[in-house]
């Protein structure tokens, strides 16, 4: 169980780790649709790369943006002994 | 010791089950195909392949019975995140995200992405900000979690009632787009499939409730995988020589790009703020397939993508799945596995519409018109193809695809038995079976927990719960069912309002109980009600072109203005008493006991050591 002083150490910690998940997928969200005319000219596994970083890129980056915040996340929990007691 | 140990067991048998599933499906189709070879009539083939599966599903759904509200509303909390994930993601996706994706990626190419950068981040967005918040109180409604974080039954009632509205538009799309496949598949008509589709969600999900949605939804997922991979699959290793469709088509991709070039395809240049996707009809193929904003401009891309992500991440069909999880490491868990089957099944999808442009412009394009292949001329009797102009050398502006029928198109095209054809079209039904179980059974589940039992401060007898909330789950499906036939509407647009609309009621005041431990009672009610009335506002002035935006933005007003009356309502009104706070304290950290399951307990110690 989480001792009463760890938890505004523990929000924080876990604050941070949600902006560190959340805003670089959100600018790559914004930001691979405007280039991808720019980068259609190269080729990447054969595809026109703007629609290859549009397409799949972005289904690639949410899911590994997923795990390693799954990942982080569950240190998080036990550094400041919030997890859960299984 | 604490009550904190991991009493729901995950049943370690399930991959032998689902294995099980797997074959016998396997098996069914290919004794199909064993038929269809020797001549069985095709009558029989059609209805043996919608009729089978779905005894299965019902099956399943009857095994699962339950008596327990935990096991009715929350699957008994012992989902394994795999099975989770598979149950959202299906869900979310449905029938219509399946179909209309496809032919959106087909007809508008490139811009069609949103849509799959939309459900995908959108599992992203609830992974992160919502979901684990959401298990760690358990609730089995998304109203009763807000009413009680905020101890104010006016809003649970108030978003109750906001949150009918997108789950009703959710049925009616996967209805309408269920009845549109199911009659594709039977020859019979709609009226007959809708009625099919609805007594199949009652008799899958009506007596185990989310424990029955569970098992018979991962059945539905499985069936729904096989049907738009095998086709895709065996295309891509007679043509790419692969058989990953999702990551072998580049090439073909190019020699598209070429060919779309020396046939001089316009590059239309529009208003950032356009929206022009392709509806439910036939439409010409209107852009290049990798050339950017020719129909959707690229500030609407990008907001369309953001609303509607956070949209999926507050949608009130989905939310309750959460509740299933063991844990709450689970249901972070759980919603990885969404984000990748989701992304892999829209991926699916645009290799899908890759390989139907190759076709089109292999087989169609620089023919005339008495030259045109078997399978276009198939298409065209059943409707879903057409071809104009009389030149000896037919341009691809002359041809029209309806948008329903390209995911469909790809077996026939390809020339393959047709017992492929209805492997997929099978496959679609039972998204949207899927998806009409969950929405119906989370509609069911705030229509009584929330509005009939809500209202008075203790819950009622289990026997007068279930009993409410199994009469609930049948009006939502009725209603649906009812709204799909009468007012037949282009389904993704319900689909796109339905999304928008959460965006707008719920993603700020969902966010905001979680992030913001200042949120009052007054600021949620604000926040719902001003967010979901100016989206819905921005939808039927779109609809009824008094202004420019069109419905699937909507969220881009209604956003904004939830956000902004939820923190202005809770600036004028802080109200919010230590008990809240010290539950927002402990909402937010994952150990301990799951929130709505101790108030139960307790609640039921108090009623039993009361005298008589």
């Amino acid at each position: 169980m989480i001792e009463r002083r760890e938890r505004k150490p523990y929000w924080r910690h876990t604050k941070w780790q949600m902006m560190a998940s959340l805003l670089p997928f959100l600018l790559v969200v914004t930001v691979f649709p405007l280039y991808a005319d720019r980068l259609n000219s190269s080729k990447f596994l054969g595809f026109p790369l703007g629609y290859f970083l549009t397409g799949h890129g972005l289904v690639l980056i949410a899911v590994v943006t997923v795990a390693s915040f799954v990942n982080r996340q569950d240190a998080i929990d036990h550094w400041h002994g919030g997890h859960e007691n299984l | 010791m604490p009550l904190t140990s991991r009493t729901h067991l995950v049943n370690p048998r399930l991959g032998i089950y689902f294995g099980i599933f797997t074959s016998a499906y396997a098996a069914l189709v290919l004794v199909l195909l064993i038929f269809e070879q020797l001549g069985a009539s095709d009558t029989l083939i059609r209805s043996v392949m919608l009729a089978g599966p779905l005894a299965l599903y019902i099956a399943i759904g009857l095994l699962a019975a339950c008596s327990e509200p935990l096991d009715f509303f929350a699957s008994g909390r012992r989902v394994p995140p795999f099975f989770n994930g598979l149950v959202l993601a299906i869900g979310a996706v449905g029938a219509t995200g399946l179909v209309a994706g496809t032919g959106l990626l087909f007809i508008n190419g490139f811009d069609g992405w949103f849509l799959v950068i939309s459900f995908t981040g959108g599992f992203v967005v609830m992974a992160i900000l919502i979901a684990p918040y959401l298990r760690k109180f358990g609730a089995f409604t998304v109203p009763s979690f807000l009413g009680r974080r905020c101890d104010s039954r006016t809003v649970r009632v108030a978003v109750a009632a906001i949150t009918v509205v997108p789950m009703l538009l959710v049925i009616a799309a996967e209805v309408r787009m269920g009845t549109f496949v199911g009659s594709w598949l039977t020859r019979q008509s709609e009226q007959l499939m809708a009625v099919i589709l609805a007594m199949t969600v009652l008799g899958a999900i009506g007596l185990g409730g989310m424990r029955s949605l569970s098992w018979s939804n991962s059945a539905e997922s499985i069936a729904v995988l096989l049907a738009l991979i095998v086709p895709v699959a065996m295309v891509a290793t007679a043509v790419t020589n692969l058989p990953f469709a999702q990551l072998s088509h580049g090439p073909i991709l190019r020699t598209l790009v070429r060919l779309e070039q020396q046939q001089g395809m316009p590059i239309p240049l529009l208003s950032p703020l356009a929206f022009d996707i392709a509806g439910s009809g036939l439409e010409v193929i209107a852009q290049r397939m990798t050339k950017p904003f020719g129909s959707v401009g690229p500030l609407s891309f990008i907001l369309a993508s953001l609303t509607l992500m956070a949209g999926v991440a507050a949608a009130p069909w989905l939310l309750p799945r959460t509740g299933t999880s063991p844990t709450v490491y689970d249901a972070r868990k759980s919603l990885g596995w969404a984000t990748f089957i989701a992304g892999t099944v829209m991926v699916t999808a645009s290799s899908v519409a890759v390989f139907m442009r190759d076709a089109v412009m292999d087989t169609l394009v620089g023919y005339s018109a008495s030259q045109l292949p078997e399978w276009f001329r198939t298409l065209e009797s059943m409707g879903f193809a057409a071809v104009y102009g009389q030149v000896p050398r037919l341009p691809i502006s002359s041809f029209s695809f309806h948008r329903d029928a390209v995911l469909f198109a790809l077996p026939i095209a390809h020339g393959y038995p047709a017992v492929f054809l209805y492997l997929a079209l099978a496959g679609v039904f039972a998204a949207a079976v899927a998806a009409v179980s969950l929405s119906s059974l989370a509609l069911g589940a705030v229509l009584s927990e929330d509005l009939i039992n809500g209202l008075k401060s203790e819950p009622a007898p289990n026997g007068i719960r279930l009993l409410a909330v199994r009469g609930c789950i049948a009006l939502a499906v009725l209603a649906g069912t009812w709204l799909a036939l009468l007012a037949p509407t282009d389904p993704l647009n319900l689909l796109l309002w339905a999304i928008a609309l959460s965006a707008s009621g719920l993603f700020p005041v969902l966010f905001l109980s979680i992030w913001w431990k200042d949120l009052s009672s007054f600021g949620a009610l604000c926040g719902a009600i001003a967010g979901f009335a100016a989206g819905a506002l921005t939808i039927l002035a779109g609809e009824s072109s008094l202004l420019g935006v069109p419905g699937a933005l909507a969220g881009v007003v209604g956003m904004p203005a939830g956000f902004g009356a939820a923190v202005l309502g809770s600036y004028l009104r802080p109200s919010n008493s230590h008990q809240v706070l010290e539950l927002v304290h402990d909402l937010r950290i994952p150990g301990g006991e799951t929130i709505y399951d101790r108030e139960t307990r307790l609640l039921r110690l108090r009623q039993r050591s009361r005298p008589l």
